[in-house]
């Protein structure tokens, strides 16, 4: 590892200094022109191999296509209907007994009324 | 149209083509296919300047874009892959000739110090030093955020300064 201490003038001028030989080693400037522009003429077999790497590419890609397995259900097709559609139809928590109307339930024995106590 | 675009590029000729030599490690006879790509890009209409930024800035980002093309379709040519199509096909791509430019040591010594460099601190430091421009204009040209461009400028300079010999060359 170098200690020298280069400053940013130092590098500039280093690579001014290339710049100048580069410079000087520049070929003219000469754009090519639109009337001396031609197509570059292809021999028909450079079009083999794409073709054949095209033809293999279908080959493996179509069966893939054609005959993929049937994708499975979506998860709000499996899923089991828990309400009906329609809330005229049914009430809200049908299954419930109303209260007083039934038999007691086992927790209103906890109610303090409920609870007779011998002293 | 594309002509005075064309012809206005005359000026920065010379910095293009050290441009040109740089996107190409130091290959004299790429750098020259490299530019003339480009100015052929230029006249077909593939590359369009829309006065959106600087016409350097512009110009340097189409000549590297072209040269890493070029240096894409080199690499596959020699790869296993392309030497089985060039001899499945009977189109013979030509041999790129990749002389060298004949520099002085100090010139020279830079050129292999940059080599050795990370490509993007080598580009930054290229740009900055050898082409004038700033270091927002060298971030546009490579594609990276001003922030980015300052890191790899600082590291450059750090690790170039490390990998340059003290010469004559230096005032002490």
């Amino acid at each position: 590892m170098n200690d020298n201490n280069f400053s940013d003038q130092d590098l500039r001028e280093r690579f001014q200094s290339l710049r100048g030989f580069e410079a000087a080693s520049a070929p003219a400037f000469s754009p090519p022109r639109v009337d001396r522009l031609s197509l570059p003429t292809r021999h028909p077999s450079a079009y083999r191999v794409p073709l054949a790497a095209a033809a293999l590419f279908c080959l493996i890609a179509l069966p893939a296509v054609f005959f993929r397995p049937a994708t499975s259900p979506s998860l709000s097709e499996n899923l089991p209907v828990l309400l009906p559609a329609s809330a005229e139809k049914s009430t809200l928590f049908a299954g419930l007994d109303e209260p007083g109307l039934g038999r007691p339930y086992f927790s209103d024995e906890l109610l303090p009324f409920r609870l007779n106590l011998n002293l | 149209m594309n002509d005075s675009l064309v012809n206005s590029l005359a000026p920065l000729h010379a910095d293009a083509f050290g441009w040109a030599l740089h996107c190409c490690d130091g290959a004299h006879a790429e750098a020259a296919d490299v530019l003339q790509n480009a100015y052929l890009k230029v006249i077909a209409g593939k590359a369009v300047w829309h006065e959106r930024s600087n016409l350097k800035t512009w110009w340097f980002g189409v000549v590297r874009l072209t040269a890493r093309e070029e240096q894409r379709k080199r690499r596959f040519r020699e790869s296993l892959p392309g030497k089985i199509l060039r001899f499945c096909v009977t189109d013979d791509a030509s041999q790129n000739q990749s002389n060298t430019l004949e520099l002085d040591e100090s010139a020279r010594e830079l050129r292999n110090c940059l080599s050795r460099l990370p490509a993007r601190q080598a580009e930054v430091l290229h740009l900055v030093f050898y082409q004038d421009l700033s270091l927002a204009g060298a971030a546009e040209i490579m594609g990276v955020s001003l922030g980015s461009a300052r890191t790899h400028y600082e590291r450059g300079k750090a690790r170039l300064r490390e990998l340059l010999p003290a010469s004559p060359f230096k005032k002490s």
